[in-house]
């Protein structure tokens, strides 16, 4: 299992500590990782001005992958797995796409022949490494952890892009991933809210109502954590975590964790390699139910 | 060859003594169309069975000589009333002698109807009507049932729409009659295993299946003995089990059954759980078909909870758990078009549930006064007098309609949530209840309208319903009564029944049936040489098949359109009596240089033609009128000979799109038309000569002014 | 109210000719996109049924203008459960597309682009991100990525 790891615009810059662990599973889960350092933006953010654009950018990108040589791609971020996934398709399934693509990447010298699999990072772990086989490399036991599992909406949609490798309308392989650590996947009412990350720039007031309705719902829940694949989705619910709080006067104290740290917590990896001190809610309290060696 | 030509009562001038040939013995009368024309007719055919009938349009012609084989020249209609002189009239004789010379003979088909009793299939509202008539007009009929009674989903149903009357109402005086009347033999528990043979001549294999209950005398006592309790319809029972129809005797419910062997201790009569499964074959010369609806599977819907949620439930299993008293509703929600006009699911409206859903919410606020009901919809279709229902409900039930189909439906604690938006004010709205009723839509039944190789995918097979009892089709054997068609309420149901009675009883009343429509003629050998098929999925009947490594034509599906010859790569595929040869024929008779040759479709452009006639108007006489049963029976060698006679223009007219006859004859045409363009250009002809355009039966106008632009008269101005 | 004169016939044929906007006619405002709408539940000015019958009545400035055409999350969570096989996403995206060549660029998108033109991604890597992946272990980032900057002067995108 050889990946090009798609790192897009927020994690390396904003989410380091979901980058950091997300390399570390990789590793202990036998997926490889390559860097490939001509990647840039997956253009999901441009195609509101021009979608044509945007299709050009996540084009590159595997061009890209496909001149450092590698199959596959893995995202870091959901909505670079819909970009790129849906782009990937589109070439991929329509030679006329295919060739009009190419005159275009040609301008810088680029080519692309349709060579690459793109799936988003939980999907890889979900899909090629496998439930059984993260079970079975569990070192520490978390089994008294509550999760609230926010699969997000690019992760698994539109449906028909990700070959409906998920249930668009009950997403259960975020939860199935959580179970795999030990800890318990908690139910929690509107789990496929969106984050609101997309309408943040354009109306914060309304992306923060988006993310507060989420907040309220998994407190209410009694999860000790809520876990998330999407620097986007983290950004919403982490980041301006304080500033829902003022804005409605309410008290969340929630840590929004990455997928990847509560996976390295439960495969052994030292706690100071998971970086909770860079996570802006502490999870201190829901550490302190975990016994770390 | 016999030539009869009609003046029309001195309508048409004919000279003293037309020559058409040495070989062309001609006849003039004056009013052919009648029975004395008719006489005189048959009594002018000698060993040459080759006629040419030339007089009025053959819309009339054919009333009195449809069933002999002629050519037919329009020459009064399109002759005379359209200005043409005794030499345009004369040319267009020619025309259909050349293409009498070219045809071969029809032979005049017929089948023996030689079994005279008739199988209904399926015993519910539908099949009992059919079977009631069918018995009381004194035919021996076969009533099978899969389900150990009769009755089909009214027996499951307590009430039923507009009013809400209970079931009994229509069923059990029609149970009565149906088990009272001794032409009628009913066979329940009992599947149509095969069907071989046609029209006149049915073997079909029944098997029935083991009842269990052997001997009954109703004592009831098997019932609170047995362990099993299956869930029917949403209400549990026993796996042993009476209903109140017919036969007057228990059941066991073998999927249900353990075979524990408790009944068969405590019956004082006979229970045997070993009773085998009975084949036997019988013949008949009719079937109606009456197999019903099968509910759409809930379980799809994942959105609405369909399958995981208890309290989102079908809209049967919901009226018999309020019947049964199960549940009492408080506040309940009826989503109507659930999973219906849905390209994930059934992409078109079952006509029905729009009533069901409200019929649903009329029981809860008949039982339960107090309840709060809400439907959302899409579109509310109450057609005809169903519109009192929608008005009672608003009205007197206090029912809330929200506009608006629902996004998603979840439980929350032992409630349900329901997200829509209320369209008419503009609001998002969240609904908390405690049962939510999906009132789906229906599929058909796949498996026996296979069996029976009737047409039908996804779709219900209203195409050939609607051709069954079409004047214009061959004789059929296989009827379609009530929801197995597609969708219907009882009153429908029961009207259709009736129908498909009436259509098998016209069929066994007589000792032969006749053909009327033409039907392509396969040569086998060529066919089996090239073995392409391609005309199989042409026809919009599915009257073709490969049966034995040969292909062929179901007579009594086919109607005669033609699209499947002009499919034909080989040439091996021909419609008889408009016989590519024969069509060829009399183009190039009537083709000359600048004329406009016009194949007009029988259905709606030969009409108009017709029209223009009536109406006098001003017709370019270059205009030369070759009748096709369908645009879609025009082929490229038709449109080559006419350009090869130095024609100026070939024009195609057939009804207008969606509208065709034969379903699809008319887009076949656009597409081969768009083909022969293409070739056209490419031989430096200006592809603007050829052109295909839509008539209706009345637009003789619209067919003046095309001739007009094609003949150079007028520039186009694009009608 | 809007007389019909005011409308844009050529709106809605516009609109189906872009990408993924095809079966916008075959919408029979249901609602279900509505009712599905995450951004709609907390902001009454966004409603993607609404939209889509602005869009077909012709309304073309009163949604290119508009502020509510910028706030469509791109979830697809609508579009999952369309009974008529609408794109609404990427109907929503073809708008803002159209809102943005008719220069009512929002700002939030106008610096994005800037962004993308510099540095080929939607942040800057300043020289103490970096510094400070070195120090976690991961590897430096690209600065800059030109071949963005020529796609988007290419295709006229512009802020």
């Amino acid at each position: 299992m050889e990946y090009a790891l798609f790192l897009g615009c927020t994690a390396p810059i904003r989410g380091k500590h979901y980058e950091s662990t997300a390399r570390k599973v990789c590793e202990i889960l036998g997926v490889d990782v390559v860097d490939v350092p001509d990647f840039a933006c997956c253009g999901f953010p441009l195609a509101n001005a021009s979608a044509e654009a945007a299709f050009l950018m996540a084009a590159r990108n595997l061009a890209a992958a496909e001149e450092k040589g590698v199959g596959a791609m893995m995202t870091l971020c959901s909505s670079c797995a819909a970009s790129q996934v849906h782009v990937n398709r589109e070439i991929r399934s329509n030679r006329k796409v295919m060739d009009r693509t190419n005159e275009a990447l040609a301008e810088f010298g680029k080519h692309y022949t349709g060579s690459i699999e793109v799936k988003h990072l939980a999907r890889v772990l979900w899909e090629d490494v496998g439930v059984d086989a993260i079970k079975a490399k569990v070192k520490r036991d978390l089994s008294s952890l509550k999760i609230a599992a926010h699969p997000g909406c690019h992760y698994v949609k539109p449906g028909e892009v990700h070959d409906c490798f998920d249930d668009v309308e009950d997403p259960k392989t975020l939860d199935e991933l959580v179970a795999a650590t030990g800890a318990t996947p908690v139910s929690y009412e509107d789990k496929k809210l969106c984050c609101g990350g997309a309408v943040l720039g354009f109306e914060e007031k309304t992306a923060l109502a988006m993310a507060k309705q989420k907040l309220d719902l998994v407190k209410a829940s009694g999860a000790d954590a809520m876990v998330s694949i999407c620097p986007f989705c983290s950004v919403m619910y982490e980041a301006n975590q304080g500033k829902i709080e003022e804005a409605y006067d309410v008290e969340y104290g929630m840590p929004v964790l990455y997928y990847t740290q509560l996976l390295g917590l439960a495969l052994g990896v030292p706690e100071k390699e998971l970086w909770f001190r860079m996570n802006s809610v502490k999870p201190s309290e829901m550490l302190a139910k975990v016994v770390i060696e | 060859m016999i030539l009869h030509i009609c003046t029309c009562k001195g309508l048409i001038d004919v000279p003293a003594s037309p020559d058409f040939g040495s070989d062309v013995t001609v006849e003039v009368s004056e009013c052919l169309c009648s029975k004395e024309g008719r006489a005189a007719v048959e009594a002018s055919l000698g060993d040459d069975r080759r006629l040419v009938l030339a007089g009025c349009t053959p819309r009339i012609l054919e009333r009195f000589f449809g069933d002999i084989d002629s050519e037919m020249v329009n020459i009064r209609e399109q002759g005379v009333f359209l200005g043409k002189g005794w030499d345009g009239i004369e040319t267009m004789i020619r025309g259909g002698i050349e293409r009498a010379r070219a045809a071969e003979p029809v032979e005049k088909r017929e089948r023996k109807i030689s079994k005279k009793s008739v199988l209904v299939i399926g015993a519910g509202v539908s099949g009992l009507e059919s079977a009631r008539w069918l018995g009381e007009m004194g035919h021996d009929v076969v009533l099978v049932e899969e389900d150990p009674f009769v009755g089909g989903t009214v027996a499951k149903l307590d009430r039923l729409y507009p009013e809400g009357t209970p079931n009994s109402h229509t069923l059990y005086p029609l149970v009565n009659q149906v088990a009272g009347n001794d032409h009628i033999k009913v066979m329940t528990n009992t599947r149509v295993e095969n069907v071989a043979g046609t029209v006149g001549d049915y073997r079909v294999t029944l098997r029935t299946s083991p009842r269990g209950v052997i001997e009954c005398v109703q004592c009831g006592k098997c019932v609170p003995v047995c362990p099993e309790s299956p869930v029917d319809h949403g209400v549990p029972r026993k796996a042993i089990f009476a209903q109140e129809t017919y036969p007057d005797e228990y059941a066991i419910d073998f999927e249900a059954c353990t075979r524990c062997g408790k009944c068969v201790e405590i019956c004082p009569a006979k229970i045997d759980l070993d009773e085998p499964a009975r084949e036997e074959e019988i013949a008949v010369g009719a079937i109606v078909v009456a197999t019903g609806l099968r509910n759409f599977p809930i379980a799809n819907l994942s959105a609405y909870g369909g399958g995981k949620i208890d309290r989102v439930m079908r809209a049967i299993d919901y009226e018999r758990q309020i019947a049964a008293g199960i549940i009492a509703p408080e506040k309940v929600l009826v989503v109507h078009c659930a999973g219906s006009r849905d390209d994930n699911y059934l992409p078109y409206c079952s006509r029905v549930c729009c009533l069901i859903g409200m019929k649903e919410a009329k029981l809860t606020k008949d039982r339960f006064p107090n309840a709060e009901v809400y439907l959302s919809y899409i579109d509310m279709r109450c057609y005809g007098q169903f519109e009192y229902l929608y008005r009672t409900l608003r009205d007197q039930a206090g029912v809330v309609f929200l506009e608006g189909r629902p996004s998603e439906i979840f439980e929350r604690g032992d409630r349900v949530v329901v997200r829509t938006e209320d369209i008419q004010s503009g609001e998002y709205l969240e609904l908390e209840v405690d049962y939510v009723v999906l009132a789906t839509g229906f599929e058909p039944d796949r498996e026996t309208l296979a069996m029976l190789g009737l047409p039908s995918d996804l779709d219900f097979p209203y195409g050939y319903t609607g051709t069954t009892l079409s004047p214009d089709s061959n004789p059929q054997g296989i009827f379609l009564a009530g929801a197995a068609a597609f969708p219907r309420g009882v009153l429908e149901s029961v009207e259709s029944a009736r129908e498909a009675a009436a259509g098998a009883h016209a069929v066994l009343s007589k000792d032969v049936v006749t053909f009327r429509t033409p039907v392509p003629r396969i040569e086998a050998e060529v066919c089996a040489s090239l073995h392409c098929r391609l005309c199989v999925p042409t026809c919009p009947y599915g009257a073709l098949s490969v049966v034995d490594e040969e292909m062929t034509v179901d007579e009594t599906l086919c109607m005669g359109c033609g699209i499947c010859s002009v499919t034909c790569p080989a040439g091996a595929n021909t419609l008889e009596a408009w016989e590519d040869e024969a069509i060829l024929a009399e183009v190039e008779a009537v083709a000359d240089e600048g004329s406009i040759v016009a194949f007009l479709c029988k259905w709606s452009a030969y009409n108009a033609a017709d029209r223009a006639g009536y109406d006098r108007l001003d017709m370019p006489s270059e205009l030369r009128v070759i009748r096709v049963p369908c645009t879609g029976r025009v082929d490229a060698t038709m449109v080559a000979g006419a350009f090869a006679r130095g024609a100026r223009g070939v024009l195609i007219g057939g009804c207008y799109p969606d509208s065709c006859h034969y379903r699809h004859g008319n887009t076949r045409a656009v597409s081969r038309v768009k083909l022969l363009q293409r070739f056209l250009s490419e031989l430096g002809v200006d592809e603007s000569r050829l052109r295909l355009e839509w008539f209706g039966s009345n637009e003789g106008q619209k067919l003046v002014s095309v001739v007009r632009e094609m003949s150079g008269e007028l520039a186009s101005v694009g009608v | 109210m809007i007389t019909e004169r005011e409308l844009d016939k050529k709106f809605g044929l516009e609109v189906a000719d872009r990408y993924g906007g095809e079966a916008i006619r075959r919408c029979f405002s249901c609602g279900t996109c509505a009712a599905s709408c995450p951004v709609g539940r907390f902001d009454s000015r966004f409603n993607p049924r609404r939209t889509i019958r602005m869009v077909l009545l012709g309304m073309r400035d009163q949604v290119l203008k508009s502020d509510f055409v910028w706030l469509c999350a791109g979830c697809h969570t609508c579009s999952e459960r369309c009974p008529q096989g609408v794109h609404i996403p990427d109907i929503m995206t073809a708008l803002k597309n159209m809102a943005t060549e008719a220069g009512y660029t929002h700002p939030t998108l106008a610096k994005q682009i800037d962004l993308l033109k510099d540095f080929g991604r939607v942040f800057e890597v300043e020289e103490y991100d970096n510094k400070r992946r070195v120090k976690m272990g991961l590897p430096e980032l690209k600065l800059r990525c030109e071949e963005v900057k020529i796609i988007l002067d290419k295709l006229g995108v512009n802020s």
